[in-house]
């Protein structure tokens, strides 16, 4: 199963920006990063995926599910997401668990399942030591990182015992998990920028998650070049709401398509298994 | 930081307390004096040689007037200050409070223009229960009219209706200093008096309609209160999470509007409460909702007691409009505490 994108446009009521007939697959364990120049419509499309807007033409279907049959709780299982501009600033003081703990809201289990998993989550995103913080006074990428906890804790399945562990491996109940992120290393250092897409690609192609009965995919936005380059399976370049490129990384990053996409000069380096390492840009 | 589950209940109970006997104080204090003799017998302490004339007139003073008055108070105190801490969350505004989006000068409105119109005076039961119609009309429709207009123009966006309350709030209090100016003397005596805010005029046929729909709104607000916790993250995450922001906000609406215009016909328009309880909860006992919610209606119960008490002791035989003594004793506290706490305002 995958999200199929069919044909989907969309329009703004005041006629700016918009999407025209994209189609893509969201293939399962798989990142695929969105790439384009400013207000080419990359958020557009990511919040047609998560059902924020409604495409006026087009379908997109969700593990064999149309999007739009899809209620808000049957969709927070299927997905979570990362907007853009996640709620930068509390207006009271909470504390940073305490947000981790609204992520459980419709969250099958205990709360001390849920304890478990913000606490599994935390010390993944290396967060334990800012659990009793108030998120107000976190810094830019600390409040980012919280974000993307909150959205991991949202799919996060519980852990399971080996008797739990054998019944599922032996009956292969798969979910299929889609993480839809909108700019999330924005605010990142370097650091956290690589560990960040390392982790989602964990996620997506390791049993970490698997053996729990979780296959995750991610849909991300991305400004970096080069890290879409090391770190996605599938790349989509958007110019002015089309689709101009999709496919691999070798396939879609071209001088002559980020030229065209981006309006920049490109140089790429190739390693000397003749891999694609690094792209230089220029104007 | 903050407190704890368990510290919470302790606060709640205590301050449940500290309410229970600022009533008993309330009950004692007055423009007549009582003995306290009179007073523990009347509770029924076993006291010798006591007039029965005075024992009497105490009676009927305190459970005639008092009691329901008092209990008026704690009421409207509750009812705001919930509102108040409702209407924060959902407008994501530090600065929200029944009265900025118009629910309470629509309240104001039906009233005095039932009050103008109608030839009837505060006083009697069914003149009471007009006025109460009147503000619930008015007050609903003012919400209705934000909600409707936010919801065809801007997909009910929250500064949308925040903006708009602005507007008609504007055009309400105008359209009552109109009223203001073609009403006769009496009617204006009993307007200026009542939108300054004020609950002398409660009887027990007020109290048993105000506490029924209290309960009513109170209960419909509490049930939402995990509801408020989430919509704290954003609109946009809450409803990923699998949250009917669009419904919770419906019932917000109706329920505030409903609480809110019940305190309005009872008690006029008393500044301030729905503003200044929730901020203190906030920044001193706890943000979750389901403690939050309660914990404010104590505190807005036991401001405005203690207010209203204030405004008929303080300068006998004088009596000050609520609304003034709400104000003096209120803006000071909120201003000295947000310098204290030094408050990191999201503005």
């Amino acid at each position: 199963m995958a999200i199929l994108v069919n044909e989907v446009s969309y329009v703004y009521p005041d006629q700016q920006g918009a999407i025209e007939a994209c189609s893509f697959v969201l293939e399962n364990s798989t990142i695929s990063v969105v790439l384009g120049s400013n207000g080419c419509g990359k958020s557009t499309l990511l919040k047609l995926l998560s059902a924020d807007l409604k495409a006026q033409s087009g379908k997109i279907v969700i593990d064999g599910c149309d999007i739009q049959d899809l209620t808000l709780e049957e969709l927070a299982r299927k997905r979570a997401v990362l907007p853009q501009q996640s709620e930068q600033h509390f207006l009271f003081p909470v504390s940073v668990k305490n947000i981790l703990l609204l992520a459980c809201y419709k969250k099958a289990g205990s709360g001390k399942a849920h304890e478990e998993i913000i606490l599994e989550v935390s010390q993944i995103l290396e967060l334990e030591s800012l659990l009793f913080k108030n998120y107000q006074h976190l810094s830019g990428g600390e409040k980012q990182r919280v974000q993307l906890a909150r959205v991991l804790v949202q799919i996060w399945p519980q852990t399971l015992h080996d008797t739990e562990q054998q019944y599922l491996q032996q009956h292969l109940v798969q979910n299929n998990i889609y993480l839809l992120l909108d700019e999330p290393c924005s605010a990142l250092d370097m650091y956290y920028s690589h560990y960040l897409l390392d982790l989602l690609k964990r996620l997506c192609n390791t049993t970490l998650l698997k053996n729990r009965g979780i296959t995750v995919s991610c849909f991300v936005v991305l400004h970096d070049i080069n890290l879409a380059l090391r770190y996605a399976d599938n790349v989509l370049l958007m110019k002015s709401g089309r689709l101009i490129a999709q496919g691999t990384v070798k396939a879609v990053l071209t001088q002559e398509h980020i030229q065209n996409a981006f309006s920049v000069t490109a140089k790429l380096h190739f390693r000397d298994d003749a891999e694609l390492n690094f792209i230089e840009t220029g104007l | 930081m903050l407190l704890n589950n368990r510290q919470m209940l302790f606060m709640l109970v205590s301050m449940g307390m500290l309410l229970f006997l600022m009533l008993v104080l309330t009950l004692f204090l007055g423009e007549v004096r009582i003995s306290l003799n009179v007073f523990l017998k009347l509770f029924g302490l076993k006291i010798p040689d006591i007039d029965a004339n005075h024992l009497t007139l105490a009676e009927n003073i305190i459970f005639e007037l008092r009691l329901p008055r008092a209990l008026s108070a704690i009421l409207v105190g509750a009812m705001l200050a919930v509102s108040g801490a409702c209407m924060q969350t959902l407008f994501r505004n530090p600065l929200a409070d029944p009265a900025l989006i118009g629910v309470s000068s629509g309240a104001g409105l039906g009233m005095a223009l039932a009050l103008v119109v109608l030839p009837i005076s505060i006083g009697t039961q069914t003149e009471n229960l007009v006025l109460i119609v009147a503000a619930f009309g008015g007050g609903l429709l003012v919400s209705l009219l934000v909600y409707g207009l936010s919801r065809v123009y801007w997909g009910s966006s929250i500064s949308s209706m925040l903006l708009l309350g602005v507007g008609i709030n504007a055009i309400a209090i105008a359209l009552i200093g109109l009223i203001k100016i073609i009403s006769d003397d009496s009617s204006l005596r009993t307007l200026v008096f009542w939108m300054l805010g004020s609950v002398s005029a409660s009887s027990w046929s007020d109290m048993i309609t105000l506490l029924g729909l209290f309960l009513l709104s109170f209960i419909g607000i509490m049930l939402q209160a995990t509801k408020l916790n989430v919509l704290m993250l954003g609109e946009a995450e809450a409803r990923h999470l699998g949250l009917d922001v669009t419904r919770l906000k419906y019932l917000l609406f109706l329920f505030v509007s409903l609480a809110v215009a019940m305190s309005v016909a009872i008690a006029g328009l008393v500044a301030f409460v729905g503003l200044l309880v929730p901020h203190v909860v906030r920044l001193f006992l706890v943000s979750d909702h389901r403690y939050l919610l309660p914990a404010s209606a104590l505190m807005g119960a036991l401001l405005l007691l203690a207010s209203d008490t204030l405004a008929r002791t303080l300068f006998l035989p004088q009596e000050i409009p609520l609304g003034v003594v709400t104000a003096l004793l209120g803006g000071p506290v909120f201003i000295l505490l947000l310098l204290r706490k030094q408050w990191h305002l999201a503005l």
